[in-house]
């Protein structure tokens, strides 16, 4: 039988996560582990539920930065005017699960799980975004593209917590879209996640990053696709990636292994489109 | 009769207790009980294998455990073989396992958490055998590799074989204008009822056998079935239906893969026990809707008549018979609601290693229909005709003829030209010609689909009647005994609508007393859209005794003959004269008095029903009918399907009560969205790999439209007020009309469901190539 706590602050969550390292399992809104718990897949001494801790909630902007706490939820990031102007982000965490676990669920421990498919973890990728990981000795930030070695493995060690994730704010020209395939509306796991961020200067893209969800072991940035359409032309870019299946997509064998090669292309194409119109009108509020 | 109930939309007396939390289910009860063993079964980990050995010891011996349980262990007179038709599936298996839902072993002890983990130390070595998975090549492996000695089938593979012979269609399909010669494949799906199998299994000390508490679709079958199952007496097992938290036929006899295991327990023990499957279990273990694969081929002249049509339909049976009559509904849904002169339709249930084939809303008529209408839209597409036109032209009518040989009457309600008008103008059919009507252009495309159907009433075979018991009380008011259970499908509605008026007295005096064999007669199941027109009937019967003693009790009271009394509202009065009324409770009192009994039984059975010798038959007195027309948008670039628009027009006959008519429609369309678009299951050597919600998708909310529903009431002389059936026909047609709209939206027939994106962007890829 585990033992269960409840830290009200960051010190005793992190002195008791130095205690148990490996043996402890960081809780928040529960929707992945506490179901590995219960199916004795993940078996720890010690439960640390995250929930209580003042310092880690809240969303605010600053030094350039969007910063999201490490016990913000889902609909808390729904509710925030600093999110609202990350369209793909708000596009991505409004297609998580259900209004039930957006309730419950949060961004650190989508990124924390490291699932395949993870809607906001993917366009946090595309974000750019940094994870702020804290252990009793001090605090390090990682860049999300370097967070991941594999599925369900991150750098995170087991006395570290996520305390923020953190988002360059967006400059005037940027613009965000993301795009999800789906088999249903509503709870249900993404086949193909795509997100995107990327700058528009004069009707040509001047950079973009972009990233995909359910298509590898983790997800994973498009390099190749991102090179290709810097410097082109919006138009160009969107036909270029229409027709071009991201040489980053690892596909494994499987039952929908074709359908993904198939639609692929679109729904990154999609989340370019969305991000191009984001840009486009961000930009006429700019001017 | 007046109809003071009857046709309004009274609230249903079980919708309040149970959105507010209130209502007992099973697994309730069991929480509230103390005094209870918990079950756990052990089942394999393989779709087909040889038990070499068994070792139960070192569970026998963990803590809380009461009993272990194997084949060898159960008691004496018990045959361990069950089943809702016919009993050929063990409690445990003795030898072999042939599914995965076999159960090898139970567990009762006094917690569940110590039942589990008793169950876990059961030691069982196991052969692993081939799994087979494929009808269509089994059904010429002789003998069956699956069941070495079937009880019922012997060593063929083959379950159950039927075939409709009505002339030699030779001869037309060589004079015809147009041969249609189409494969069709429909999926196995699983009903996805929110309340997992569950049940509390109490044996009796004071009389002998046991009380069955659980939700069922047919408790005088159970009853029937676990007496024969244990070898006692059926008069000592008594069988509580509670209130269902979904059934849709799949509780038919998944309820008894649990009360059988549990009764097992309770009469090793003598103790009461419950056992409840996980999802996990509800999965793998229980019925599924069979899957078919049907070989139609259809014989046409150039007008678009119909000339014959050969059918070969290979029904996946699963491991076990379960409800299979599938085969003889098969056959005679085969040539849909039109006229055919001629036709030879075969149908064969063959035994595999999946989770047995079991009823599911519509019984095999959903799986004909889509073949059949496919059928009919490539027919339209061959001759360039409107489907619409197509349909409205072959619809058998008053005096034609069913491809079975049936002649349609008119007096049992023929309302399939209205439905199919109806939805076609609500759908706005007329548009869908317009040239530009739709921007198609694009990357999404968008079309109208039209299919329709008819549904027969009742199980179709003899004797299939029902029984109940009307008891007035001293006070006027009144327990109507019904051995049918409340499903959802609002049986406590309905009935009490047609005793309040056929008795004459408010709802308020009427308390329906359900789905308890102690407290009804037999009445067949609840299941085959038929509880509202068979009891209904015989409520009516049993009402009309009692109000026959009561006025004649009356006449002396009111000095006036019966024939010029009524009850109205509580009070017996001389008809057209308010001011003579006397309460009926003072009636009923003064009957008591004078010795008058004041129970009644009520029956009522439809017309006896015979095949013929080339089986055409006519085995469906009366026919609920509908049409079904979507409007749904195809993205050609993910392959996913947004059902837009569903609509259904169905002739119920009569609505007793149309808000639980909508509530049926409603649901039945959404099922079939699922059924059509959405739910599929994998199976991989003999075993389900998606066995959760995760994992096997059925529809949200958001995935479904609202649902508009037509009620088209055109009545049957056998009905209560002309009342049919509604519970499963609303599923029928939607697929066949999904897949019409995914026609017209692009160019391209699917003959297999469901349409989802893998499969829709398969059909859309071949298309490019071949253009």
């Amino acid at each position: 039988m585990a033992e269960f706590f409840r830290p009200e602050d960051l010190q005793q969550a992190l002195s008791l996560l130095a205690e148990y390292r490996e043996k402890a399992a960081v809780v928040n809104g529960g929707s992945d582990i506490v179901e590995d718990i219960s199916k004795g897949k993940v078996k720890p001494d010690a439960i640390v539920s995250i929930g209580g801790i003042r310092e880690l909630g809240g969303i605010r902007e600053d030094g350039g930065m969007l910063r999201i706490g490490g016990t913000v939820t889902y609909r808390q990031m729904l509710a925030s005017d600093a999110c609202q102007r990350f369209r793909g982000l708000i596009r991505a965490v409004s297609q998580v699960g259900s209004p039930a676990i957006r309730i419950v669920g949060t961004p650190a421990g989508n990124l924390g799980t490291a699932a395949p498919a993870a809607d906001c973890a993917t366009m946090l990728l595309a974000l750019g975004a940094q994870v702020v990981l804290q252990c009793g000795e001090g605090q390090r930030t990682v860049p999300l593209t370097d967070f991941y070695y594999g599925r369900g493995k991150t750098q995170r060690r087991p006395d570290e917590l996520i305390v923020s994730i953190d988002v360059p704010s967006l400059a005037p020209g940027e613009g965000t879209g993301y795009y999800r395939v789906a088999r249903r509306k509503a709870q249900d796991i993404g086949k193909i996640l795509a997100g995107c961020r990327l700058t528009l200067e004069n009707g040509a893209v001047r950079e973009a990053k972009i990233s995909l969800g359910a298509l590898n072991a983790c997800i994973v940035r498009a390099r190749s696709l991102e090179e290709a359409v810097a410097g082109k032309t919006a138009a160009e870019a969107l036909g270029y990636l229409k027709r071009t299946f991201p040489e980053e997509a690892g596909l494994r064998e499987s039952y929908f292994r074709e359908y993904k090669e198939q639609v692929t292309s679109s729904a990154v194409a999609r989340a370019f489109a969305l991000a191009l119109e984001d840009a486009a009108e961000r930009s006429g509020l700019w001017q | 009769m007046k109809e003071k109930y009857i046709g309004q939309r009274v609230t249903r007396p079980d919708a309040l207790a149970k959105v507010t939390g209130q209502a007992q289910f099973a697994a309730d009860i069991a929480v509230h009980r103390d005094d209870l063993l918990h079950a756990k079964a052990l089942y394999p980990p393989y779709g087909h294998a040889r038990i070499l050995s068994i070792d139960t010891s070192e569970a026998e011996h963990m803590p809380g455990v009461v009993c272990v349980m194997t084949a060898k262990d159960l008691p004496a007179g018990c045959t361990n073989k069950y089943g809702a038709d016919e009993p050929d599936k063990p409690i445990f298996a003795e030898n072999k396992i042939v599914y995965e839902g076999d159960a090898v072993a139970a567990v009762a002890a006094e917690t569940l958490a110590q039942a589990e983990a008793a169950a876990a130390k059961i030691r069982v070595t196991y052969e692993s055998l081939p799994a087979y998975e494929d009808p269509r090549e089994l059904r010429e492996t002789y003998p069956s590799p699956i069941h070495e000695n079937h009880p019922i089938s012997g060593q063929s593979p083959v379950s159950l074989s039927a075939t409709v012979r009505n002339g030699d269609p030779g001869p037309a399909f060589e004079q015809a204008d147009v041969v249609l010669d189409h494969w069709y494949r429909t999926p196995m799906a699983d009903h996805a009822y929110l309340e997992p199998d569950v049940c509390i299994v109490e044996p009796d000390p004071v009389q002998g056998g046991f009380t069955i508490w659980s939700p069922q679709h047919a408790v005088q079958n159970a009853k029937q079935d676990m007496a024969k199952l244990f070898g006692l007496p059926q008069s000592k097992v008594r069988v509580i239906g509670t209130l269902a938290g979904g059934g849709f036929g799949g509780k038919e006899d998944s309820t008894y893969d649990v009360s059988t295991v549990a009764a097992a327990l309770a009469m090793k023990t003598g103790k009461p026990v419950s056992f409840e499957f996980t999802r996990d279990e509800v999965f793998r273990n229980t019925g599924k809707r069979h899957a078919e694969q049907i070989h139609h081929r259809l014989a046409a002249d150039k007008e678009g008549n119909i000339l014959a049509i050969d059918v070969d339909a290979v029904i996946d049976k699963g491991a076990y018979r379960s409800v299979d009559i599938l085969p003889y509904r098969g056959s005679y849904y085969a040539g849909g609601p039109y006229k055919i002169p001629v036709s030879h339709a075969k149908a064969e249930s063959v035994f595999t290693n999946h989770p047995y084939g079991c009823a599911f809303r519509g019984l095999g008529v959903p799986q004909a229909t889509f073949a059949m209408e496919g059928q009919m839209d490539y027919l339209a597409a061959e001759l360039g005709m409107d489907p619409l036109q197509l349909r409205l032209k072959n619809i058998a009518r008053a005096g034609d003829r069913l491809h079975m040989g049936q002649v349609m009457l008119e007096e049992r309600g023929l309302g399939l030209e209205e439905c199919l008008l109806k939805a076609a103008d609500a759908i706005g059919w007329k548009d869908r010609a317009k040239t530009g009507y739709y921007d198609n252009r694009g990357t999404v495309k968008r079309g109208k689909g039209i299919a329709c159907f008819l549904y027969g009433i009742g199980t179709g075979s003899s004797p299939d009647g029902a029984h109940c018991l009307v008891q007035a009380q001293r006070d006027g008011s009144f327990n109507v005994q019904v051995s049918q259970s409340e499903l959802g499908q609002g049986l406590l509605a309905a009935m009490s609508q047609i005793a309040a008026d056929a008795l004459g007295v408010t709802l308020d005096k009427i308390q329906v007393d359900y789905a308890d064999t102690a407290a009804s007669l037999l009445a067949g199941p609840t299941t085959s859209s038929r509880s509202t027109m068979y009891v209904g009937n015989a409520l009516l019967s049993a009402c009309k005794i009692l109000t026959d003693r009561f006025l004649g009790y009356a006449e002396g009271v009111l000095r006036v003959g019966k024939s010029n009394l009524a009850i109205e509202d509580n009070m017996v009065m001389v008809k057209g004269k308010p001011e003579t009324a006397v309460p009926l409770a003072e009636i009923v009192e003064g009957a008591y008095t004078a010795q008058i009994p004041l129970a009644a039984i009520g029956s009522w059975y439809p017309p006896r029903v015979f095949f013929n010798e080339d089986m055409t038959n006519d085995q469906m007195h009366t026919y609920t009918f509908g049409a079904c027309a979507v409007e749904i948008a195809v993205d050609t670039e993910t392959g996913i399907i947004a059902v837009e628009r569903c609509l259904l027009a169905a002739d119920v006959g009569k609505a007793i009560n149309p808000d639980t008519v909508e509530g049926q429609m409603q649901g039945g369309l959404t099922q079939g969205i699922g059924w059509s678009v959405m739910e599929e299951i994998f199976m991989e050597n003999g075993r389900m790999k998606n066995h959760s919600y995760h994992d096997y998708l059925i529809p949200t909310a958001m995935d479904v439209p609202d649902m508009e529903t037509i009620i088209v009431e055109h009545p049957s002389d056998l009905g209560p007020c002309g009342a049919k059936g509604i519970g499963e026909p609303p599923l029928v047609a939607t697929a066949p009309a999904i897949r019409s709209a995914f026609w017209d939206a692009t160019g391209i027939f699917i003959d297999e469901i469901p349409l989802t994106p893998v499969r829709v962007m398969k059909a859309l890829k071949r298309k490019d190539c071949a253009e």
